[in-house]
């Protein structure tokens, strides 16, 4: 899974659209919506800023990091004898 | 340079490039129905075929030229002052390998152009690094090696043809080593690995953009 984006849950709890949201940060419907379906491949500091600003939040509470599930083959690093 | 002259820069480029891509397509037509015709009767006077060359003949024949023959029947030499030598074919086999290899170096040549202005296209349309751009311009890099390899395999079949079939006094026309050489035309084979170097970076370029706009 890796970096996941929880902007809908947080839309919900402050109860804000999509599209104010975009316009209060300054960025597009599109590439907010973008980040929402956790599509996007990096986000600035400057935009995460102001998300946070604007949802009262900490970058925490937008991005949450999710392992990803482990596949079992012979010789790989953590399999290695200590 | 702003975006509005480049941007007219490429369609200015495009604009001739379609024009030479019509007046190649018009010549291979013309240079198709000759062909047809000298298959059909070689003897026609049809024969739109020949063979030019310059050799030092000086290096084999001391003095001057007395008389040239060939062995082939259906060939007609004429041996002009200052060494040229123009020899018209009517052996139906040469004649094929010649065309073929013409209409396929003709086929790249006309690949070439259309991926190209596509890609000026493109470059108008302020989109040149796009994965199909990656793409084309791999395809114009494959083309002018292939091309490369087309034409020095016909090349080299034509001298050692001539090589065969022309006599100059008795003795058989010798080609130098400098002959087979010119034929290589090495510098093709150069671009078109420079045009493959040129595609690798535009694939990268097309990677780093798609990045950027997924940058939030």
């Amino acid at each position: 899974m890796g970096i996941t984006v929880h902007l809908d849950l947080l839309l919900v709890m402050r109860k804000m659209k999509l599209v104010d949201l975009a316009e209060k940060v300054g960025i597009t419907i599109a590439n907010l919506s973008i980040l929402k379906q956790n599509k996007a491949r990096a986000i600035r500091f400057s935009t995460l800023e102001a998300l946070c600003r604007e949802l009262a939040c900490q970058p925490g509470d937008i991005l949450k990091y999710e392992p990803e599930a482990k596949t079992e083959s012979p010789g790989a690093v953590d399999d290695l004898p200590e | 340079m702003d975006k509005a002259n480049r941007f007219s820069f490429a369609g200015i480029l495009k604009t001739v490039l379609d024009v030479v891509f019509a007046i190649s397509i018009l010549w291979l037509a013309l240079l198709l129905l000759a062909f047809l015709v000298t298959m059909i009767d070689p003897g026609s006077g049809a024969n739109v075929f020949t063979t030019s060359t310059v050799y030092p003949l000086w290096d084999l024949v001391p003095g001057h030229i007395l008389h040239a023959e060939s062995s082939d029947p259906t060939v007609k030499i004429n041996i002009r002052p200052l060494g040229w030598i123009l020899m018209k074919s009517g052996n139906r086999a040469y004649l094929l390998m010649i065309m073929i290899g013409f209409f396929s170096w003709a086929g790249l040549f006309s690949l070439v152009i259309l991926q190209l202005r596509r890609f000026l296209a493109s470059v108008e349309a302020g989109n040149p690094f796009c994965r199909e751009n990656a793409s084309r311009i791999r395809t114009i890099g494959w083309s002018i090696i292939a091309a490369f390899l087309i034409k020095t395999a016909n090349d080299l079949s034509a001298v050692i043809y001539m090589r065969r079939v022309i006599s100059i006094n008795g003795r058989h026309l010798f080609p130098p080593s400098g002959m087979i050489w010119e034929s290589l035309h090495l510098e093709i084979l150069f671009i078109g690995f420079v045009v493959l170097a040129i595609s690798g970076i535009f694939r990268l370029g097309t990677r780093l953009k798609e990045e950027q706009e997924l940058t939030i």
